[in-house]
């Protein structure tokens, strides 16, 4: 459905997207994760045919958005990280303009305005001025308009930044409805930790350059370090059980972590149990043992530097 | 008295450091010194001229530079200060800046003379090209001290005016616009008024900024008694303007609170509280009228609908984009009836006095009018879409060139199709009436189409290229005078309101003002060909904006 083959944004001295290949499927929810400045933007924007890249190629839906950008903005659903909104504008007027904007039919233009605020729970604010809108709002109202024409594809620039807890969650649940609904969506957000429950690919890019590109399982266990153990024991306790998991022959380290008790253990152990048995044996209380457990948020710490183009 | 200290405090310190930075002044400085040095060596009489001629070369040359350093400050000194505020509330700056250890006048007072003191560097960096005329003579060291000193003041005014509007409107365009209407509005009313009321000359000086700058370079035309300039018809005006900056920076001041809690103000209401704000003050009624005065929140249960059927969706937005703010209700309201009142004014006082030459006042003012207003909306269009960042959404959209051109600038059209329909309805009238020639309203019907369209497309293309509406709106206004200039020398009428009105209102009795003695056909010619010349240069514009479309808001072809 997309696809990028040496992509290459340049500003002058700077790249700001640097050889860029990226191939999301049909369907995908393609999390684009990096620090900021990373080139996460740039991206979308090339692929929303608004930025022309200097080198490499890039296919959204079959089109190359050099010479068949006309075909790729029917396709596609673009919403920036920060857009404006039209001042003296109800919100059914701004999507019946949009509407019209994708030459939608007429006859069709209430239907799908309807449609489009129903999903996006707007309905009772059809009447309101868009400048009134909250911010949380404002973003629903945005993703309403890149549903207007129905596209395959959905390029959402950071769609939860600056949102309370609340609004994110409502957020969230709006983007697993598209997800139900089949279409491809590329997700730029920094709250990654509701990427990883809402995609099923990401990719991780910093200084322009992609770190790393795939499912987000693999990613996890890829990132899984084998051999470490995490147990949790009472304060009073933890010392005392650093001090006995040291002293077992195949654990290399012992160390206190936040709440819990990390364990590295030799390469060649299977049996990772020894460490409760120790402790079970030697009376002290265990209310969590478990092997590292890896989210997005550890996985892009770990991919990335924090450097940006 | 306002202790130095309290103006010349961090917030000029902070606009003139800032100021000088940008790039944008040295280019303005550079242009404005360029554009002098070209006017004075055009008008520098060749070697071994006869004296007299020399003399007459001086004069004519300072006057040339005398009326360009005016334009320049009247168009500049709104220009400067309209967007110094509302950058302030854009950025959610001014509340910060109302907490720090400041007082509201030191603000105002602070940002408005920042800026004027740019304009007067500006206008000082042309004294060694103005200088340079004292050795061709016919003109005075006292004539161009006066002179300076009168733009200096003007700029003064303007800039209060700007800041003033600044305050009480959202955004730099608006206030620019705003600032634009008032100082055109008062120039010309004034003018107007002196010349109906037939007053003296001290009082005409007095009141009229235009004619008081008119005595200072021509005294026999404002008094045919008096040969010299003399103090007590030089000084009056100057001491005016002087006070009504003054009063428009109080205004300001009062104004500031509102404006950084971001209420919507109403320009005329908050006018008149603070113009009887002793009044309110000791009635105790300052809270209630100000409250009056912001107006209730109006909430609409009407869902409202989008584009009818298969029309142009950006004609509607543009249409559309009227707005329902109070102030630009009332704004919209002064325009109309002050156009109304200078047309029924001009008309009256060309009967009553048989004086025909008051029609093509009044309709250097409505067609003055059409083309300030249709460039600055115009010129403002895309550029404030690209300014709220809806024009990157736009862009996203199938939306094609054709559609997005001809969509803005038949918007624009349809908006302002009461400053376009008004001059042809009142020379129609007066043809009809038997005070013009039937000629003068064909001619009109001609000439302000082809301006008020041109200006729009103009406008538009301008605001395509250019990054923001405050600066597209200069370009555009600075273009529109340098038509206005150029037109003089090669006699396009259609570009310049003020020879259109004079070449096309022709006395029933009497030949054409301007062309004395020339044939109406002729001029009809004249006019004819200048529209075509317009036309072409419109076409060329209109081509170039829906070509290159796509480059100018940033997307792929």
């Amino acid at each position: 459905m997309i696809e990028t083959r040496g992509l290459t944004k340049t500003y002058g001295e700077m790249t700001a997207v640097d050889h860029l290949d990226l191939s999301i499927e049909k369907g995908d929810i393609f999390a684009f994760i990096g620090p900021n400045g990373a080139g996460k933007s740039t991206t979308m924007k090339i692929l929303a045919t608004l930025l022309r890249p200097t080198t490499g190629q890039a296919y959204v839906c079959g089109y190359s958005v050099i010479g068949q950008a006309r075909h790729i903005r029917r396709k596609v659903g673009y919403m920036p990280d920060f857009f404006g909104v039209y001042q003296d504008m109800t919100v059914n007027e701004y999507l019946e303009f949009f509407a019209a904007l994708y030459k939608i039919p007429p006859k069709e233009r209430r239907r799908m305005v309807g449609d489009v605020l129903d999903l996006t729970d707007l309905s009772y604010k059809k009447a309101a001025d868009v400048s009134s809108l909250s911010r949380g709002m404002q973003q629903r109202l945005g993703l309403a308009r890149v549903l207007l024409h129905d596209p395959e594809v959905l390029l959402l620039d950071e769609p939860a930044s600056g949102l309370d807890p609340r609004a994110r969650v409502e957020m969230r649940e709006l983007l697993k409805e598209l997800r139900n609904m089949g279409k491809t969506i590329v997700i730029s957000s920094h709250i990654l930790v509701e990427l990883a429950e809402l995609c099923n690919k990401v990719g991780i890019v910093e200084r322009g350059k992609l770190v790393y590109s795939g499912g987000i399982d693999e990613v996890l266990e890829k990132l899984r370090r084998p051999g470490i153990v995490q147990v949790r024991v009472p304060n009073d306790e933890r010392e005392r059980a650093r001090a006995l998991l040291e002293d077992i022959d195949v654990v290399k380290t012992a160390v206190l972590r936040d709440d819990l008790v990390e364990v590295e253990l030799d390469a060649e152990v299977t049996d990772p149990s020894i460490v409760a048995r120790v402790l079970l044996n030697a009376g002290v209380p265990l209310s969590l043992f478990r092997q590292e457990e890896v989210d997005l948020e550890d996985a892009f710490l770990r991919l990335t530097k924090g450097q940006v183009a | 008295m306002i202790a130095p200290a309290l103006v010349i405090g961090p917030i000029f310190y902070r606009e003139v450091l800032v100021g000088a930075r940008r790039p944008r002044t040295l280019m303005i400085q550079t242009g404005f010194v360029l554009a002098l040095i070209i006017a004075v060596l055009v008008a520098w009489p060749p070697a071994g001229a006869a004296p007299n001629v020399v003399l007459t070369a001086g004069r004519t040359a300072f006057s040339v530079l005398a009326w360009v350093a005016w334009a320049v400050v009247v168009l500049l000194a709104p220009a400067f200060t309209a967007g110094t505020i509302t950058a302030e509330k854009e950025r959610n700056t001014l509340g910060l800046l109302m907490m720090a250890e400041v007082n509201h006048f030191e603000i105002v007072a602070g940002k408005l003379l920042s800026r004027v003191f740019f304009l007067l560097v500006l206008l000082l960096l042309g004294t060694p090209v103005i200088f340079a005329l004292l050795s061709l003579g016919g003109v005075s060291y006292e004539e161009i001290l006066i002179c300076g000193l009168h733009l200096a003041v003007f700029a003064l005014y303007g800039g209060a005016v700007g800041v003033f509007f600044s305050t009480i409107m959202r955004a730099d365009t608006r206030a620019l616009i705003g600032s634009l209407v008032w100082i055109t509005s008062h120039l010309l009313v004034a003018d107007v008024l002196v010349r109906v009321l037939d007053l003296s000359p001290k009082i005409q000086v007095a009141v009229s900024p235009f004619r008081a700058y008119l005595y200072v370079l021509s005294p026999g035309s404002v008094s045919a008694t008096t040969v010299g300039l003399e103090p007590g018809l030089w000084l009056p005006g100057a001491l005016v303007l002087v006070g009504l900056a003054l009063l428009m920076t109080i205004a300001a001041t009062l104004a500031l609170p509102r404006a950084a809690l971001g209420g919507k103000m109403s320009p005329g209401l908050i006018l008149l509280v603070v113009t009887f704000a002793p009044l309110l003050r000791r009635l105790g009624l300052t809270r209630a009228a100000l409250a009056a005065a912001t107006g209730p929140e109006v909430v609409s249960t009407d869902p409202g609908r989008g584009p009818r059927g298969g029309g142009n969706p950006i004609y509607w937005y543009e249409v559309r984009r009227r707005g329902s703010r109070v102030w630009l209700i009332i704004l919209r309201l002064v325009i109309r009836f002050g156009v109304i009142g200078v047309a029924i004014a001009a008309g009256l006082g060309a009967s009553y006095y048989n004086a025909p030459e008051v029609h093509v006042l009044g309709v250097t003012f409505m067609v003055t009018l059409l083309q300030l207003v249709t460039t600055v909306i115009a010129a403002t269009s895309v550029a404030s879409e690209r300014e709220t960042q809806t024009l990157t959404i736009l862009a996203s959209t199938p939306v094609e060139a054709e559609t997005y051109v001809h969509g803005k600038i038949t918007g624009l059209v349809r908006k302002s199709l009461f400053l376009f329909a008004l001059p042809a309805i009142y020379v129609l009238f007066f043809s009809l009436w038997g005070d013009l020639r039937w000629h003068s309203a064909i001619s009109i019907a001609v000439a302000v189409p082809v301006l008020g369209i041109g200006s729009i497309v103009q406008g538009v293309f301008l605001s395509l290229i250019m990054a923001s509406s405050l600066r597209a709106s200069v370009v555009a206004l600075l273009v529109a005078f340098g038509e206005f200039v150029l037109s003089w020398c090669c006699c396009l009428m259609t570009f310049n309101p003020f020879l259109i009105a004079n070449f096309a209102v022709i006395p029933q009795d009497g030949p054409a003002f301007y062309a004395t003695g020339t044939e109406p056909i002729y001029l009809f010619i004249a006019l004819v060909f200048s529209a075509g010349v317009h036309i072409g240069c419109t076409l060329v514009l209109y081509s170039l904006a829906t070509q290159e479309f796509d480059r100018y808001v940033g997307r792929i072809p």
